[in-house]
């Protein structure tokens, strides 16, 4: 029996974020934005739901007199993503 | 360019890499910092208290707290080590510490008498290079940061007079060990 895929994870812009994040530990709103090439609202709604899962923290404060918003990957985040590459590499055995 | 490609098995393989790689950020929950900062300073300050009341003859008898740290700090890893599977940076750090320890070890027990006051200097030296790598390992800024003030005080300790020596170390393991290794333990808690 295949065991169902995380759905917080099983979504592309929350997956790809996820991923950068465990590879590169922490990122700013701007290298997601980068990176995913998603709109500023559609990561905005994505990093809320991670937030809320706690698989990320979001911390708020300025850089060089600019509003700064880092992301950082949390222990539960690596375990769920964890979880959900050993669930798919059971789909594909 | 060309790119290679990778069988499922092999980019799994790379994936579960980068996740224990990840992994290495929380490890990490300080005690050992907590352990060690308060021992150094405990056989610091202890040293210099016993050099001030001029008993020269039993002024490093507190160092002997050291091989039994060392101890302590084996049987913490060994347990560790039962429960999980090491990975690279963990394995890399192991052997760094375990050689750093050793040298100190045969640094203050066999040579303090040829070093003299160049001792403690050498040692902080060794501390620090063991801090930092962590640090930069492990990507906790705080260690890195540990590492440099304990680098810098190492140099300023050739230059002090040996009584003054254990108080700078004990000083230091506070501020630069005990410390940083409480931080480490209230983020580890709050991950």
């Amino acid at each position: 029996m295949y065991k169902k895929l995380n759905p917080l994870l099983h979504s592309q812009l929350r997956l790809a974020i996820i991923s950068y994040l465990v590879s590169n530990g922490k990122a700013d709103f701007t290298e997601l934005k980068e990176i995913t090439n998603a709109t500023s609202g559609n990561i905005s709604v994505q990093l809320k739901k991670l937030e809320e899962a706690k698989y990320i923290k979001i911390t708020k404060g300025f850089l060089n007199n600019y509003p700064h918003t880092s992301i950082e990957i949390t222990k539960k985040g690596v375990d769920a993503f964890e979880e959900y590459v050993e669930t798919i590499k059971k789909y594909l055995k | 360019m060309e790119k290679d490609n990778l069988t499922p098995e092999q980019s799994f393989e790379l994936i579960t890499k980068v996740i224990n790689e990840a992994r290495n950020r929380f490890e990490e929950n300080g005690l050992i910092y907590v352990f060690w900062g308060a021992l150094i300073a405990l056989a610091s300050f202890g040293q210099y208290y016993l050099l001030k009341t001029e008993h020269t003859d039993i002024h490093w008898y507190p160092y002997l707290l050291m091989p039994l740290g060392s101890i302590f700090t084996g049987i913490y890893y060994a347990k560790k080590k039962k429960t999980k599977r090491k990975n690279m940076i963990e394995k890399i750090l192991a052997v760094l510490w375990n050689v750093l320890a050793l040298y100190m070890l045969i640094l203050g027990f066999l040579f303090a008498g040829h070093l003299r006051e160049n001792l403690l200097p050498i040692i902080l030296i060794l501390l620090s290079i063991g801090i930092i790598v962590s640090g930069v390992s492990i990507r906790k800024n705080i260690l890195l940061f540990s590492g440099f003030i304990i680098g810098i005080s190492a140099i300023y300790a050739f230059y002090l007079n040996l009584i003054y020596q254990p108080l700078l170390a004990g000083i230091i393991s506070v501020v630069a060990i005990l410390i940083p290794g409480i931080i480490l333990m209230y983020q580890h808690k709050n991950l």
